[in-house]
């Protein structure tokens, strides 16, 4: 479907770069973990310490984050928030589970039950920045980011919005990590540093909170926008995903040779992303397509950092070499992105950034 | 124009029955699900009553037929209600139709027993239905559904949102049809989250009442077909009730409890009411959220007063049957709602004899039967401020006008 998101603003803490730098970094070498951990800001610039002390982790990097993508806009308060979070507040939920455990149901203390539930961020921003209007929290194990996306321009098409909040956050957690390993999904030693396309059979594990700050209209402050967004669910035929994706550029009433570069969120995990790679050598989009899940690491809101990338690409005119173990090739003025993402289901999600200076 | 929203098929278990048809059964006869647990393991087990669904995990994976294997309680529930849905409603999902459920405890109730087991490697089927968003996938996946589907948590409301996601995407025309709802299991986490913050009855929860001590949780899966017209015109079903309003609002007040005026509750109701284009008056009876907690009923209350500005207008509790059933308790009450609209049925709120000292309203002691209902307001609160309101109406008043 066709959507009018204007992007106004966006702030990304993440594992590529500082939230204050505000170009992509134009180098990247990968630390060697199969864990992607977030540059975290000094959280004392931003939060009183009185206030933080009682804030988890995953509530600071949301604070934060979300609070930078409005600080510089018109924005007094949003008129909705949505945050996708796969595995909301683990490190709470695994504290208190924890304390349950060892202390037999006994003595325990509320704080970590509270800030468990999953809807604790947006509630959070919600109390915080005084929005009264629709508060969302989208659990769904893939895909999630993006089904906050479509909410927010659906409500933006009837005229019910006219700026939205909208993020991802997502925090990568001991326990968790462990268990992934052991489940075989996560890159063994000697491939951690490897940029995609590989043919691993395994990903990065990752987190970030990125938000954005959306606007219905178009402003000179908007040097991007949102203007298509569609999924294909449940298939496991290349030929299903080709189809969708025709389909998807052809209600744009674009061809694929309109689009400069192809954002894939490939997992890592060759299996996993063959669809989107078969589709891509079909379309002989090789040296078009950017990967970025070698950095983010992958988890279940990850195609906000697929997005912010993407915008980042297109306002700076520039890609920068590590999103691509082979060449990539070059273009004068980049306007347009193509973000096709998966979490390894069968479940695919397309999204059209454009240039919009 | 907006489009109309048709309910044309339901699926439901809790403490109260295994489909809607037991739910109006016990409701009728004033039978409360609440009582002493069989099947959740905790050492809180004669500490507090619960509103438990009497299956085992095995006997519901043999009901649903099931491959052998190992199971999160939530999955289970969630696929008994979609299932039921579907052979209710015939209808074999296409593209045209979405699933959007809600939950709060996921696999919650496996992990805690085999947390340790899975850092082990053990039991690693179960850790990896923990997500929320597992029980949706896997329920899409049994039944085959073909198109959109997610996940949406935002504590004790999450399901009402459902409602309101759904109806979006059929009046966008993203969808024809949607299936809406959600599922909690009982689980020593939740149960010990809610020990913790003191706001759990020793004894029946008694809402809206002055000696009310706490909630009692309880479980449930409970899922509704909304349908566009044009979709309910192509189909052999029949509607059930229109879905003709509703609003999410946020308190922006704490995180754990509603302001005392009952702010975000007051300006839910009224909105709900305003997208139905409905007024007060319309309204033939509120199923309140009416948790009994001493914070949820007198804030809640306090926003009726306001709103129902001295009219007499029923309202009560359900969770005095069920038990607060969490992600759940929103469809679960917009099935009941459902019920009383096609039964002119009031369920009145059980255990309540005295009329809390702030408020000048009570809810319901006794069943009303043979009430022409129109409209019913129903509410869902929850932690993070989040306070939705839907109302549903009957499709009878759509032959007699």
């Amino acid at each position: 479907m066709k959507t009018n998101l204007y992007i106004i603003s966006s702030a990304a803490i993440s594992p590529l770069q500082a939230m204050e730098e505000d170009n992509l970094r134009s180098e990247w070498t990968a630390t060697g973990s199969n864990k992607a951990l977030c540059i975290e800001p000094n959280y004392k610039d931003y939060i009183p310490s009185i206030k933080a002390r009682r804030m988890s982790r995953i509530l600071k990097m949301t604070w934060v984050s979300a609070n930078r993508s409005i600080e510089n806009t018109n924005a007094i308060i949003p008129q909705m928030i949505s945050v996708a979070t796969g595995m909301g507040c683990q490190s709470d939920t695994l504290k208190f589970l924890e304390q349950l455990i060892s202390d037999k149901e006994k003595y325990l203390k509320p704080t970590a039950f509270i800030n468990s539930t999953h809807n604790t961020l947006a509630g959070f921003l919600a109390i915080g920045l005084k929005a009264k209007g629709q508060n969302f929290t989208f659990t769904h194990s893939d895909l999630n980011f993006e089904h906050a996306l479509l909410d927010t321009a659906l409500r933006m098409q009837n005229k019910e919005v006219e700026n939205a909040l909208i993020g991802a956050v997502d925090e990568t957690n001991n326990q968790t990590h462990r268990i992934k390993e052991l489940m075989g999904l996560l890159r063994k030693e000697d491939n951690n540093k490897l940029i995609l396309p590989t043919n691993d059979e395994a990903y990065i594990d990752g987190e970030a909170a990125i938000f954005f700050y959306l606007e219905n209209t178009n402003s000179p402050k908007a040097k991007t926008k949102i203007s298509g967004l569609d999924f294909k669910y449940a298939i496991n035929k290349e030929d299903e995903l080709n189809k969708a994706l025709l389909l998807f550029v052809k209600n744009l009433n674009i061809e694929f040779k309109d689009i400069d570069y192809i954002v894939l969120g490939c997992t890592g995990d060759y299996k996993a992303d063959t669809l989107i790679e078969k589709w891509k050598e079909k379309e002989q989009l090789q040296h078009k397509s950017l990967y970025f899940k070698h950095i983010s690491g992958e988890y279940m809101s990850s195609a906000a950092f697929g997005l912010w990338l993407s915008s980042k690409i297109i306002e700076q005119n520039k890609v920068p070499k590590y999103l691509n173990s082979t060449s990539i090739s070059a273009c004068i003025t980049i306007q347009r992105i193509l973000l096709i993402n998966h979490n390894g289901q069968s479940n695919y999600s397309f999204t059209l950034i454009e240039n919009n200076e | 124009m907006k489009k109309r929203i048709f309910i044309t098929a339901m699926g439901a278990i809790s403490a109260i029955g295994g489909n809607p048809d037991e739910h109006i059964a016990s409701l009728r006869a004033g039978k409360s699900g609440i009582g002493w647990v069989d099947h959740l393991t905790t050492v809180h087990r004669r500490d507090f009553p619960f509103g438990e669904i009497k299956s085992s995990n095995a006997h519901l994976a043999e009901k649903l037929k099931l491959a052998a294997g190992e199971y999160s309680r939530t999955a289970l529930l969630g696929l008994w209600s979609v299932k039921q849905l579907l052979d209710n409603a015939q209808l074999i999902p296409d593209e045209r139709t979405g699933l959007i459920s809600a939950t709060t405890v996921g696999g919650m109730d496996q992990t805690e027993h085999y947390l340790n087991d899975y850092l082990q490697g053990n039991h690693l089927e179960l850790a990896r239905q923990h997500p929320l968003g597992y029980s949706t996938e896997f329920i899409a996946r049994q039944l085959k559904f073909k198109s959109y589907r997610t996940t949406l948590s935002t504590a004790c409301s999450s399901s009402a949102n459902a409602f309101i996601l759904g109806s979006r995407l059929i009046r966008s025309n993203m969808l024809d049809r949607v299936v809406v709802g959600g599922v909690d299991a009982l689980s020593a986490f939740t149960l010990n989250g809610f020990n913790s913050l003191m706001i759990l009855d020793k004894q029946v929860c008694k809402p809206f009442d002055a000696h009310r001590q706490g909630l009692n949780l309880g479980e449930a899966s409970a899922y509704l077909l909304l349908e566009s017209e044009e979709s309910l015109n192509n189909s052999n079903r029949r509607a059930l009730a229109e879905f003709s309003g509703f609003s999410n609002a946020n308190d922006a007040y704490h995180q754990t409890a509603s302001s005392p005026e009952g702010n975000g509750a007051f300006s839910a109701m009224s909105m709900a009411l305003k997208e139905a284009q409905l007024q007060i008056e319309d309204i033939q009876y509120i199923n309140a959220h009416g948790t009994g907690t001493a914070n949820n009923d007198l804030s809640e209350g306090r926003a009726l007063e306001r709103l129902l500005q001295g009219k007499d207008i029923p309202f009560s509790s359900t969770k005095s049957f069920t038990g607060h059933t969490l992600g759940a308790a929103g469809a679960i009450e917009a099935v009941i709602a459902v019920l009383c609209l096609q039964n002119n049925f009031i369920p009145a709120s059980l255990n309540h004899t005295t009329a809390m000292p702030e408020l000048d309203i009570e809810p319901l002691k006794n069943n009303k039967e043979n009430i022409p209902l129109k409209h019913i307001l129903s509410n869902s609160f929850g932690f993070g401020g989040n306070n939705s309101s839907l109302v549903l109406s009957s499709v009878k008043s759509t032959y007699e006008d």
